[in-house]
């Protein structure tokens, strides 16, 4: 097939690539290796645009092919990586707690701690805005599914991030319901 | 891994500041990247694309 993409698919695609960056930095961290996974999911973007349906949305399809690379090498890589908690949790505590720009950081890192689809899921809708129905179409998965991968990232997110802060924080904690389903929420700090 | 079936009403120990915080840092850091300019080497390689595709 060739791939002779008219102008405006050159543009399209163009446009999509912030976004995609994006969520391809969100996955991997800010590294080359999401740097690849863009420039991969262009070449196939390319050599595959008769598989895509005019009108509907560019960024869309391109997320799932970049997805499909991220999950496929990462089945290949999945003995090299797994993140050990206690190494996060260390690295965070060690952080003193100072302005948003830190706060980016710890967020950067505590997102690398999620499991992948979790990652996913809440950069999909906490972080670029979709709807639970947009990500869990690009995700092939069911929309509870996706609901629930949100939710745990949530908390798993916010348990990593929150003791890290000052009071301000601590006081947002402390307004919860008493005591109430801690055990959602992985226990990283010991007392 | 079973993941569908935890979905509790309410979202214990996630108080709304704190999430509304963490929600704004998400956007933060997503709109950092979106915000960018395009790495050079995704324009070389569309136009390269291109190029190969109007040729070939």
């Amino acid at each position: 097939m060739s791939s002779d993409g008219p102008p405006d698919v050159k543009r399209d695609l163009l446009a999509a690539i912030p976004r995609l960056r994006a969520l391809a930095i969100g996955l991997c961290g800010k590294s080359d290796r999401a740097e690849d996974l863009v420039q991969e999911a262009l070449m196939r973007a390319w050599a595959n645009l008769s598989s895509f349906q005019p009108g509907t949305n560019m960024g869309a399809w391109l997320y799932t092919i970049l997805r499909n690379e991220f999950y496929t090498d990462l089945r290949k890589r999945r003995h090299e990586v797994p993140d050990p908690d206690g190494m996060l949790a260390a690295t965070l505590v060690t952080q003193p707690s100072q302005e948003s720009r830190v706060d980016l950081k710890d967020l950067r890192l505590a997102l690398s701690s999620l499991a992948p689809p979790q990652r996913e899921a809440i950069l999909l809708v906490g972080a670029s805005g979709l709807s639970y129905e947009e990500a869990a179409q690009m995700c092939s998965c069911a929309v509870g599914t996706m609901k629930s991968r949100v939710y745990r990232a949530r908390v798993r997110l916010m348990s990593l991030l929150s003791y890290n802060r000052g009071g301000q924080q601590d006081a947002a904690w402390d307004g919860r319901e008493g005591g109430r389903g801690d055990a959602a929420a992985p226990a990283l700090v010991e007392e | 891994m079973p993941e569908a079936d935890v979905m509790p009403a309410h979202e214990p120990g996630l108080g709304p500041d704190l999430r509304a915080h963490l929600g704004a840092q998400l956007r933060a850091a997503y709109r950092e990247v979106v915000n960018e300019p395009i790495p050079q080497r995704f324009l070389r390689l569309l136009d390269e694309l291109e190029h190969k595709g109007a040729a070939g």
